[in-house]
């Protein structure tokens, strides 16, 4: 008995230990670096000449930055909501994806950031914001609840990482010296003690009780950001709900479609199963049901009153210019996905995955839908401008911007796999004792 | 710093008295005549001064005045004129869109092709009701949704009703023009094209000038000309008396020509604000387009396809 | 040598060019030179100097020019002065010392105004002939009903009469425009000297203690210049400024926010990052424990 627990101990330690790249790692790893480094001379350019390579005027003075600001808030509310609700619900199927979705978290929302002062205009201004804030402003709440819940988020990251980190430290002679080193500096105390066991254990707990109203807070204040404007398609008071529940939908897809991608690569169907996937998909389906309730909220209602000034908003949307995109976001982003994993058949791997996929493809321009049109309908008429402050599509230099982060996104995903076990080794080990028991 | 400044200052007018007098000096029709004192009694007593030209000139002391046209200090320009309320009527029967209020202003505000801070729009507010053309400028709110948004107190509300920009802080967040529901801002995409001698200017909020790459601007309602005595430019600039500017505190709104009791006017003509229900609380009245000067069909010729055709790089 | 008669060629070439340009251009706008006498409060004599040129039909001022200014005749005894131009095309010059007696004994006199001839534009020269007047003001009071009488009296000899058919302003000065107080524009004097305005804006905001102060004046008459009298009266309503500059609302500076705000971030800010610091301890608390225990490997 005591043999054959060792035995699956290693076994599991060394399925779960992270991995150097193959081949397929290296291209992928290289491919994002080359789209993050067009994004940074996209950057660049925007530096030298000003805002003025975007295609952003002065009716769209915000565009697919700030809904990719928005995407990127939205998909790092999952952190809270896997790990932490689910841990204080005493679930246990999600413990292979807690980690998972934390990193999911740290880099969107450290994105999220980085992507607000690409949208100044004044980016090294930026510490105005701590000389001369002023609390009135929904922009100054939202950079302290962003680096709020980023330090919690790291906490969330860090804490559940020390045992693992031990055994990272054991194998020793089998990593590069920097790594080690980088174990050790993070982790090098953690003995796994009783008394250490418990502390962690509580700070853990806590953690996931202050991290709920803090995301909360990081969405709802970001739909402030509009809501607290008086444009039509904004004006909504349903605007945090609304946002937040977007928020999880688009997250809890993010997390299936990075569970399956690192299933196949790592090779772990033995920890991340069909019964996961199953799972998933279910809170999947009630959460896009509930966004899809709110959507119905948002459009319905004005849609019914027709007041003047959503009038040519909405007529836009449903059957305008912005029709097709507005659609293919609803369907792309509930509907399809819906249909698909109300079924147990669409609740396997593959389909789950597309589902996945679709519904993170369909928020971002969800997102891009509820910035921009909004802009292009004010109060007064557009008049005294360019011809070409009447549309907008952004410019190579925001496409590439945009795509560049999200690959700087996936690459510090990527990164942290190849450096920490992507599904918690203690945990996974624990929790295969408990069951076995 | 500041302080060291202030006595400069002082130095310095007491050196451009000949360029002080003549610009207290008031043209005959200065509607601001408030401003330049004429109670002033001959003291008798001269003295003897430099003109900024070299020349010596000799001047009864009595004249010695500050000159109003020098920079305002930035903490001074951010609480403005005390004892002041500044608004603006602006009458749509008189207007047919000839657009010299707009080129006006972009002059004297360097403003680049594209950018304009007054629009005069082409307005019809039901299908069948008489379309009209209506200038619009900053409302200068007094509740200023653009003030309550911005993070870092680059624009302002002052005690005299203005609400300004300081270039110098602002981060281009653009938040506050997102959040004015009259669309008024304007946002420096790129560098923006100045004259030599302006770009060299430091930067002051009452002249909004010289403007910088990455913030954002807006009509300024001229707060350097009014402590100067002088009309805003559009004011000034319109043949049709369309604007009227002046003072709530006195009572009363000037187009340069005309002086109108601010009260009675508004009462007499049904004045209102743009978007009441907002709660903005505009200092800027609109007088309904009733009994008009020309039809509107007039001001068509005048459509301006310049900006239309404009292209940033 | 080729090569520098080539260069006279040019030389040449490009001069007759220059000439060319010059000959074909429209006749220089000519400057106009506008001369104002102006007397305020019937002490102190000025005279205004506005330079203009006439482009496309209108009138566009005219910076930085000099222009000399006689009494009587264009004569060095009789300078008044040289004004110089601002960037509006306006200048103004007080009358020296040195001519007071001169202007003591005139009753009828001349302002010449002269401009230096520039590179632009030639000398041009403008005068005005004026009579020496002066202005007073009453308050009247009949029936309840406020008005004002203003007189205008000119000198001839050693006295001064009153004279009729003058347009006079009666206004309630403001900083923006003046008001007339009454319900007309313009009050012409009769043959006493007098017009009488009859004070119908009643309830004007005047200062603090609810003065205002009311201007006769004439303006650009073309007898007598722009004279013009101030006088202070309590007629007006004494002004209340609300100033809601310094109140905390949303939309005041940052040192000005509202207190409830202030306490509800406040006390959210606090609670979390009271929670944060408390985990960090208790990382270091774990960190002890380690080291504690394996004080070696630490
Ligand atoms: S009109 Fe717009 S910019 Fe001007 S004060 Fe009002 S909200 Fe601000
Ligand atoms: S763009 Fe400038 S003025 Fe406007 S809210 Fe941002 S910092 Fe304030």
């Amino acid at each position: 008995m005591e043999n054959t627990t060792a035995l699956i101990n290693e076994q599991i330690t060394k399925d779960l230990l992270p991995q150097k790249f193959g081949k397929r790692g290296m291209i992928w790893t290289g491919a994002l670096i080359v789209i993050a480094l067009i994004g940074a001379f996209a950057y660049y350019r925007q530096l030298r000449y000003g805002l003025v390579v975007t295609s952003m005027r002065d009716y769209v003075s915000w565009g697919i930055y700030i809904s990719n600001f928005v995407f990127f808030v939205a998909i790092s509310l999952v952190g809270s909501l896997i790990t932490a609700v689910f841990r204080l619900a005493n679930v246990h199927w999600s413990t292979p994806l807690t980690r998972i979705a934390e990193i999911i978290a740290v880099s969107a929302i450290v994105f999220a950031s980085l992507i607000i002062i690409v949208d100044m205009g004044r980016p090294e201004r930026f510490v105005n914001l701590f000389m001369y804030g002023r609390i009135q402003s929904p922009i100054v709440w939202d950079v302290i609840v962003i680096s709020t819940y980023f330090v919690i988020s790291l906490l969330l990251l860090y804490l559940p990482l020390l045992p693992d980190l031990k055994i990272l430290i054991a194998r020793e002679s089998k990593d590069a010296k920097g790594l080690q080193k980088m174990y050790r500096f993070l982790g090098s105390f953690w003995k796994g003690l009783a008394i250490q066991e418990k502390i962690n254990n509580k700070a853990v707990t806590i953690l996931c009780i202050t991290i709920i109203p803090v995301a909360f807070c990081i969405h709802t204040v970001t739909s402030w950001l509009f809501a607290t404007t008086y444009r039509p398609g904004w004006d909504s008071t349903n605007f945090g709900a609304y946002f937040i529940s977007g928020a999880f939908l688009v997250g809890a897809g993010g997390v299936v479609v990075a569970m399956y991608v690192f299933r196949k690569v790592y090779k772990l169907e033995k920890y991340i199963n069909e019964m996961h996937f199953d799972k998933m998909g279910k809170i999947v389906v009630m959460l896009a049901l509930l966004y899809l309730y709110f959507n119905v909220n948002e459009y319905l209602v004005p849609a019914f009153k027709m007041k003047k000034p959503e009038e040519a908003h909405l007529t836009q949307l449903f059957a305008g210019e912005f029709a097709p995109l507005f659609w293919f976001a609803i369907c792309v982003g509930m509907l399809i996905p819906i249909a698909i994993l109300l079924f147990k058949k669409g609740r396997k791997p593959v389909p789950m995955f597309v589902a996945g996929i679709m519904i993170v493809i369909g928020a971002w321009f969800k997102r891009y839908l509820i910035v921009t049109p909004t802009l292009l309908h004010p109060f007064l008429p557009m008049y005294n401008v360019p011809e070409s402050y009447h549309h907008y599509f952004p410019s190579w230099e925001e496409w590439a911007i945009a795509i560049g982060s999200l690959a700087g996104a996936l690459l510090v995903i990527t990164f942290f796999a190849r450096i920490f076990p992507i599904i918690p080794i203690h945990e996974t080990i624990i929790e295969q004792h408990e069951t076995a028991e | 710093m500041e302080n060291k400044n202030a006595s400069r200052r002082e130095f310095l007018t007491a050196g451009m008295l000949a360029a002080g007098v003549a610009t207290g000096c008031s043209s005959k029709k200065n509607p601001f005549d408030g401003y330049s004192d004429s109670s002033i009694k001959a003291s008798g007593e001269t003295v003897k001064l430099l003109s900024v030209d070299g020349e010596i000139i000799e001047m009864d002391k009595a004249f010695l005045k500050p000159v109003p046209d020098l920079p305002i200090s930035n903490s001074e320009a951010r609480k403005g004129i005390d004892g002041k309320k500044f608004v603006m009527v602006i009458d749509l029967s008189r207007c047919k869109n000839v657009g010299a209020c707009k080129s006006a202003c972009n002059h004297a505000h360097q403003l680049n092709p594209g950018q304009n801070w007054i629009k005069v729009l082409p307005m019809q507010d039901a299908e069948h009701t008489a379309p009209y053309w209506e200038p619009t400028t900053c409302m200068h709110c007094d509740e200023p949704p653009c003030v309550k948004v911005c993070p870092v107190d680059a624009t302002f509300k002052r005690q005299d009703g203005i609400v300004l920009i300081d270039s110098d802080r602002c981060i281009g967040c653009r938040f506050c023009m997102a959040a004015c529901p009259y669309s008024t801002r304007v946002f420096n995409w790129q560098e923006p094209i100045l004259e030599k001698e302006i770009a060299a200017q430091p930067y002051s909020c009452e002249t909004s000038m010289p403007q910088k790459m990455g913030t954002v601007s807006k009509c300024d309602f001229c707060p350097d000309m009014a402590r100067k005595g002088e009309l805003p430019h559009c004011v000034s600039a319109c043949p049709n008396g369309v604007f009227a500017f002046g003072d709530m505190n006195e009572d009363s709104v000037t187009n340069g020509t005309e002086t109108f009791r601010f009260s009675e006017l508004i009462k007499s003509k049904a004045g209102y604000r743009l978007m009441e229900d907002l709660g903005t609380k505009p200092r800027v009245y609109y007088l309904p387009p009733a009994n008009r000067n020309f039809p509107y069909e007039s001001g068509l010729e005048n459509v301006d396809t310049e900006d239309k055709k404009y292209q940033l790089k | 040598m080729k090569l520098q008669n080539n260069y006279k060629l040019f030389f040449i070439l490009i001069t007759a060019f220059y000439c060319n340009s010059i000959w074909a251009e429209e006749p220089k706008p000519k400057l106009l030179v506008d001369v104002g006498y102006h007397l305020d409060n019937n002490t102190f004599p000025f005279v205004s100097i506005f330079t203009k040129s006439k482009i496309e039909k209108k009138f566009i001022a005219v910076p930085n020019i000099s222009v000399k200014v006689y009494l009587g005749q264009e004569a060095d005894a009789n300078l008044l002065g040289t004004v110089i131009t601002n960037k509006y095309g306006k200048g103004m010059i007080s009358f020296p010392v040195s001519v007071n007696t001169l202007w003591d004994t005139l009753s009828q006199f001349k302002l010449i105004a002269t401009s230096v001839a520039g590179k632009k534009y030639e000398s041009v020269s403008n005068e005005v002939s004026l009579t020496k007047a002066k202005i007073y003001i009453d308050t009247l009071w009949a029936d309840g009903v406020r008005s004002i009488a203003v007189t205008i009296k000119i000198k001839s000899g050693n006295e001064w009469k009153p004279v009729k058919d003058v347009e006079t302003k009666i206004v309630i000065k403001r900083s923006v425009g003046n008001l007339s107080i009454g319900d007309k524009e313009t009050y012409t004097t009769d043959s006493t000297g007098k017009a009488t305005a009859e004070f119908t804006k009643v309830g004007m905001p005047g200062d603090a203690g609810g003065n205002i102060i009311i201007v006769g004046k004439t303006e650009d008459n073309e007898l007598y210049g722009n004279i013009s009298l101030e006088r202070k009266v309590k007629w007006g309503t004494p002004l209340v400024n609300v100033n809601t500059f310094d109140q905390r609302t949303l939309f005041a500076t940052r040192d000005k926010a509202p207190l409830w705000l202030l306490f509800l971030a406040g006390f959210i800010f606090i609670t979390v990052w009271a929670v944060i610091i408390y985990l960090f301890l208790q990382i270091i608390k774990i960190r002890k424990a380690g080291m504690e225990n394996w004080p070696d490997i630490a």
